[in-house]
């Protein structure tokens, strides 16, 4: 029995080296898996894309009427302004503390949580562990201003 | 007599041996081709995502092949006039086309569902139907006579 006990030994042992060597592989063939951080992650690049076709396009229809009637009566912003990110550059040029105000109304209305930065400068504040950018640039009559759009959740 | 004897002893061992080192096997070879098995399907729905990544990309930047296709015309599927700026009677062409000929321009072996939702709704494929659904939500225009108005893409894809 002693001899049949060892030669078992003999056979767990290999078998316990065969598993380690295929753990080593499996581990290594799990970088080819979906992973959720990086879905996540592809989600707010995705969005921040969307985003910066989107601010350079849409108008200030997605805002409402009061809103833009006050905007236009109180800032630098004309009635025939009908881009989101022209405005906020020129809301940006001339120093305009409403300009962190519009980018908020308008981010708003995504789903999650977007920052802005224009020129590398803090416009709008993200707190999010995990986060995506885009840099775009917005043409206005003082030159390209760079925008950075980042989401995150 | 002793040689006998020998053998005797020899033999219970050998057996309780081959049992114990076939017990484990059996376990090690069911466990190796679970593993085996996860992996592949991990393969399988990676390839899925990143296929339906792309199809969505597709569908909201391009113009598809050829430029202005129909429902007869159509070699390759998109969307958009310009990136990001779809246009609602492709949307419609889509709509004509059988579900077999739309899900082999999406690329979709499985299935898939494309739906979009804004100012005006449009809806084409069929209702999840696997274990595995990937799922993608953008953000596009669709020019209504000039107008762009925010519409939401959602594209499931299994």
């Amino acid at each position: 029995m002693v001899k049949g006990f060892y030669f078992s030994m003999d056979a767990v042992v290999g078998l316990m080296l065969m598993s380690a060597a295929a753990g080593v592989v499996m581990t290594d063939m799990e970088v080819g898996g979906i992973v959720s951080q990086e879905v996540e992650f592809d989600t707010y690049s995705s969005y921040a894309v969307d985003i910066s076709y989107l601010i350079k396009k849409e108008d200030f229809s997605t805002l409402n009427q009061s809103y833009r009637d006050d905007l236009v009566e109180s800032t630098v912003l004309q009635p025939d302004d009908r881009n989101i990110g022209s405005a906020l550059a020129k809301l940006y040029s001339k120093d305009s503390s409403r300009t962190s105000e519009l980018a908020r109304n308008y981010f708003e209305t995504f789903r999650y949580d977007v920052g802005l930065y224009i020129e590398g400068e803090e416009v709008l504040e993200i707190n999010a562990d995990s986060q995506s950018s885009k840099k775009f640039h917005i043409a206005t009559e003082n030159g390209l201003k760079t925008f950075t759009v980042v989401v995150g959740e | 007599m002793l040689f006998r004897n020998k053998g005797q002893a020899f033999v219970p061992d050998f057996m309780a041996s081959v049992a114990i080192f076939g017990f484990i096997l059996v376990v090690f070879m069911t466990s190796w081709n679970a593993l085996v098995d996860n992996q592949l399907q991990s393969q399988r729905d990676q390839d899925l995502y990143i296929q339906g990544q792309r199809t969505m990309n597709q569908l909201i930047n391009s113009e598809g092949v050829p430029k202005d296709w129909n429902s007869s015309s159509v070699d390759a599927v998109g969307l958009a006039e310009q990136p990001h700026v779809l246009n609602g009677s492709k949307m419609s062409e889509l709509e004509e086309l059988s579900y077999s000929r739309q899900q082999s321009l999406m690329k979709a072996v499985g299935g898939f569902q494309l739906s979009v939702k804004g100012a005006q709704n449009y809806e084409v494929g069929e209702e999840p139907d696997a274990d595995t659904v990937f799922s993608f939500t953008r953000f596009a225009l669709l020019n209504q006579s000039g107008d762009l108005k925010r519409v939401e893409v959602k594209y499931a894809v299994w």
